[in-house]
């Protein structure tokens, strides 16, 4: 099986519905107003492919927002079962920024202690790539952090050409989609060629939006911890906890236990969490570490650009701009970096 | 995996968003909607866990009777036949008018219509009335009077065009967070910001100028404004000419407010009530934003007269980017006033002294219906506590913590023949019930809700109510056939054709137009309607404009040498009103778990008190403790305590001195005690 086809545009529908037939599609899809959504669909009508980074990234899907872990029974002992709630779902249509995130959750979630709910889920996601060809709009800062092009972590990835549409096949998965939907053809030279100058074209568009390399970013952060940046960032912060929500890597979770009236029974939950909310960094007796709403904004700039290049040696930034475009206070991430590198210099 | 759009259930912003429910119809999260005018993407921390609590083990699920001195579960009949027994007999006994019924603003509009037509067609009483009494019934008051129309003149969306925002008693960061993000943002792009709070709010931090005069004095500061901008001559002189009426007596009201007395009154500085004045009238364009700072006084009432007065005076009204924007607290509270749910008036506020209205619900109601307008919430409380209230129905309201001097307020409950309560929980009103109903809650049933812009919102059904609990709807809808009144509806949407025949102002309102994805705006008379934006365009509803003049009145506690501080209560981000869902929804409870109060440090150095220590509060009314928190938030001589802690209950020391027009308590007013404990 070649690791390259083709599949042409006319025939998207048909594969759409396939997938949909196979198991849950969940695609992109539009809410009026420039804003978009991942959900279940069953047809290439209801999809929007030409879509803005969706409201919530398909974390929703790997990490759900408020999820049963265990449950227990103290009636005889100290019973419990471990609860693990997975279906197959295939993600179509995602941009190389989101398959980005989905790579560092994975990174995340694999590491010690080994995180079996994550990785069982895991295991049962299809993800189908789609490549930008230009910008979303002016948020996204994905040339930086060289998220604009494909890095693997798909099964397939599509490229949206003339008649056709690239299709770079990476798994075993993939390979079964691109046999059993029989609609596939041969790459040609003349599609190679046409790939090759459509990425060359990316390269112009695409340039560093920031006057940094990502390289140096923990160098920025520990030249700025103590920038009047963060102050001015802090005080318009509301601590609503959007940006964290709406981050593709931000995989923060509180634990809690539901009990049931009696006591006896109950369930372990966990929910997601945000390091900008004020207890976030409470500790036993009140202290809090984090006691400041600019503090808890430089941290949370730190968890994306700082502390995980030097633990995964990667960026937990995906360039995807969720937090400027969610941000009720217009806190825009480019802009404050912008802000800490005019600092310095 | 399965998304349902529907309205927020706490503030008055009325931001959408999807209830994630899994196949066991259990509720998995909240994803924000796109579509919606406000909320667009973006949600507050509130927002965010507003499905924490539905699956709470607490939640009430069967009807209890209280047998022998204790709450018991009984078969939902036996509840329907008592509650319906019980009232009748008070009525029949002592007369419809020894009946109290309070509804909700947390419950939808046709569930509000419903409540009201139990009081009146029911049991033949106007004494009906909800918490908007305790938040904007000055607003409601003074806005009919001076404009005719008692709701927020303009737009969210019009901060996007304003010149400058004049935020008085909001703060709107913490208690409308999506419209203080909207402000922050009409900010950033050059707009001015006036705040007047005496509380170092977040917006204070952004604002061109803060006024941090003492609590109460917002009548002098308004009027002092006023005198100033006429001085300067930068009056809207053509408005005044052409669409006000009484200038004049304003006019010559505002002599005695030279900036020398206002500043004696309110503590600012003489330059600050000028340049405040300036900054204001020379804007083009300006929004007024307010709320309980302004309404929760015996004065509210003058407070609000006294905004109008300067909107009018400057022409600041039915223009796009202007306006006098009352913030309505709880999601449903505007909706509730306009379903009547209100002593004097039926739905659309017409009134129910006006005997060609009162033929036309009749007919529609085939019940004759009472002449005098009913009780108000607060003087209900007086009168049970007299005994001239003896039987109440309570929906979905939380008297207990929420009303002013606690005390009291048990007091008068505990008087009441018989208290039945429809709820979600068993709150602390709940505990002192003869009988209890279990209410389904926002994400279990469907129906509108009209947000602070008068945007009339649907609410959908994601799960089913636990246990046996039930559809405020359908549980009204049983009383009043027991009643004898028709109401066979079938769902929420034949409930609002209904309120859409009888209701000037929601006669386009319809199922099927909000199922199109419209959100209609009132006034909204008929089916091709689109909808009102803005109101007041070409006249005010009443006709021409008001100038209503105002003098100053101190609040009615102020503090003393044995009450040195001045209390000050509010409401914190995190958790909403008496806490029954928030502090029930664990990310929200674990921000603020414990009562509190705001000092500040040169107070807390004074009286030797650290960070966190417990302290015993005490006013006249009675004695708390909370742990305290040293902040320069508050000015010194000021404590703040916010109500929702029944453990630490602010309402426990508030003051129940009311106004006297809108029947509105004094919370951001008291006098108290600090010591340690």
């Amino acid at each position: 099986m070649d690791q390259q086809a083709l599949l042409p545009q006319a025939r998207l529908g048909e594969f759409v519905a396939f997938l949909a037939a196979r198991q849950k599609l969940i695609g992109p899809v539009a809410l009026g107003y420039n804003q978009y959504k991942f959900a279940e669909v069953t047809s290439l009508e209801e999809l929007s492919l030409d879509y803005l980074p969706t409201i919530l990234p398909p974390k929703k899907y790997f990490l759900p927002y408020h999820e049963r872990l265990l449950s227990y029974d103290l009636s005889d002992g100290q019973g419990m079962e471990p609860v693990v709630e997975v279906e197959d779902i295939t993600l179509f249509g995602l941009h190389t920024c989101d398959l980005a995130g989905i790579q560092c959750l994975n990174m995340v979630f694999s590491d010690h202690p080994r995180d079996l709910h994550y990785l069982t889920r895991k295991h049962h996601m299809t993800l189908i790539g789609l490549e930008c060809t230009d910008y979303c709009d002016h948020y996204a800062n994905c040339a930086m952090l060289r998220t604009h092009l494909p890095k693997g972590g798909y099964d397939l990835f599509m490229t949206e050409m003339n008649d056709h549409y690239y299709v770079d096949v990476n798994t075993y998965t993939g390979e079964v989609l691109v046999r059993e939907a029989d609609l596939f053809e041969r790459v040609t030279p003349l599609a190679l060629k046409e790939l090759r100058s459509l990425r060359d074209a990316k390269k112009k568009i695409f340039q560093n939006e920031l006057p940094i390399r990502y390289q140096d970013m923990p160098k920025l952060f520990d030249d700025t911890c103590d920038s009047e940046v963060w102050t001015q960032v802090g005080d318009k912060c509301l601590a609503c906890g959007n940006c964290t929500n709406v981050c593709p890597t931000c995989y923060c979770f509180d634990m809690a236990d539901e009990p049931e009236l009696g006591l006896t029974r109950g369930h372990r939950v966990r929910i997601w969490d945000s390091c900008q909310h004020e207890t976030f960094a409470e500790v036993a007796g009140g202290e809090n570490f984090r006691g400041q709403r600019s503090e808890r904004q430089r941290h949370r700039f730190n968890r994306k650009f700082h502390f995980p290049l030097e633990r995964y040696k990667r960026v937990f930034c995906t360039g995807c701009g969720r937090c400027s475009r969610s941000c009720m206070a217009g806190i825009d991430l480019k802009e404050t970096l912008n802000a800490l590198i005019d600092e310095r210099s | 995996m399965r998304a349902t759009l529907t309205t927020c259930p706490y503030c008055g912003t009325g931001c959408n968003f999807y209830l994630l429910s899994d196949d066991k119809g259990r509720l998995t999260g909240i994803e924000p909607a796109g579509k919606h005018s406000t909320s667009r993407g973006q949600l507050c921390l509130k927002g965010w866990n507003a499905h924490a609590f539905v699956h709470h083990p607490e939640r009430l699920t069967t009807p209890q009777i209280r047998i022998d001195g204790r709450l018991q579960s009984c078969s939902w009949e036996q509840a329907l036949a008592e509650t319906h027994m019980q009232l009748k007999r008070i009525a029949e006994n002592h007369g419809p008018d020894s009946l109290m019924f309070l509804s909700s603003a947390k419950v939808s509009n046709e569930e509000n219509f419903l409540m009201m037509k139990l009081a009146r067609a029911g049991f033949g009483t106007n004494n009906i009335d909800h918490c908007a009494r305790l938040c904007h019934s000055s607003t409601v008051t003074g806005l009919v009077e001076t404009l005719g129309s008692g709701a927020m003149t303009n737009s969210l969306s019009c901060f996007n065009q304003t010149d400058l925002v004049f935020v008085i008693g909001s703060n709107t960061t913490e208690q409308h967070p999506l419209i203080g993000s909207r402000i922050l943002q009409a900010q950033q792009r050059g707009a001015g910001l006036i705040v007047a709070d005496s509380r170092k709010i977040q917006l204070a931090e952004h604002a061109n100028l803060h006024l941090r005069h003492h609590n109460g004095t917002d009548v002098a500061l308004i009027n002092g404004m006023m005198r100033q901008i006429l001085l300067d001559g930068l009056e809207d002189r053509n408005f005044i000419d052409k669409r006000t009426e009484n200038f004049a007596a304003l006019r010559d009201s505002l002599e005695a407010f030279t900036p020398q007395y206002v500043a004696g009154i309110t503590g600012l500085k003489e330059h600050e009530i000028t340049a405040a004045a300036r900054l204001y009238a020379q804007a083009e364009k300006v929004m007024i934003v307010f709320a309980m700072g302004i309404t929760q006084h015996t004065h509210g009432v003058d407070n609000v007269r006294a905004l109008s007065n300067l909107a009018l005076m400057t022409g600041n009204l039915g223009r796009p980017g202007t306006g006098i924007n009352p913030l309505r607290g709880q999601n449903n509270v505007q909706g509730a006033c306009d379903m009547g749910a209100l002593p004097d008036v039926y739905s659309g506020y017409q009134r129910v002294a006006d005997a060609r209205t009162r033929l036309k619900f009749s007919a529609a109601w085939k019940k004759s219906l009472p002449e005098k307008p009913g009780l108000m919430a607060t003087h209900a409380i007086e009168a049970a506590a007299a005994g001239q209230i003896r039987g109440m129905l309570i929906m979905g309201e939380n008297p207990m913590l929420s009303e002013p001097n606690q005390k009291h307020v048990r007091m008068a409950l505990k008087n009441l023949e018989f208290l039945a309560v429809i709820d979600i929980f068993p709150t602390e009103t709940a505990q002192l019930a003869d009988l209890v109903l279990p209410a389904a809650c926002y994400a279990e049933r469907d129906g509108t809700y009209t947000s602070t812009e008068r945007r009339i919102q649907r609410g959908r059904k994601a799960v089913a109510p636990p246990g046996a609990a039930r559809a405020d709807w359908q549980i009204l809808g049983d009383l009043l056939r027991r009643c004898g009144v028709p109401a066979d509806y079938s769902s929420p949407a034949e409930i609002m054709e209904e309120i859409a025949r009888l209701t000037p102002s929601y006669g386009g309102a319809t199922y099927a137009r909000l199922e199109q994805g419209e959100s209609l705006q009132w006034p909204c008379p008929e089916p091709e309607h689109p909808g009102t934006a803005i109101l007041h365009r070409d006249q005010c509803t009443r006709g021409k404009g008001r100038f209503s003049p105002t003098r100053y009145r101190p609040p009615q506690e102020l503090p003393d040498e044995h009450y040195p501080f001045l209390l000050n209560t509010g409401r914190t981000a995190v958790h909403w009103h008496t806490g029954s869902m928030t502090r029930r929804s664990h990310l929200l409870e674990r921000e603020e778990p414990q009562a509190y109060t705001e000092i500040h440090p040169q107070d807390a150095q004074k009286l030797n008190i650290s960070e966190r220590q417990m302290l015993r509060i005490s006013s006249r009314r009675g004695t708390i403790e909370v742990s305290a928190r040293l902040t320069e938030r508050v000015p010194p001589g000021q404590i703040f305590i916010p109500f929702h802690y029944a453990e630490g209950a602010a309402n426990v020391l508030t003051n129940n001195a009311l106004d006297p027009e809108s029947g509105i308590p004094e919370f951001k007013v008291c006098a108290v005690r600090v010591e340690l404990c």
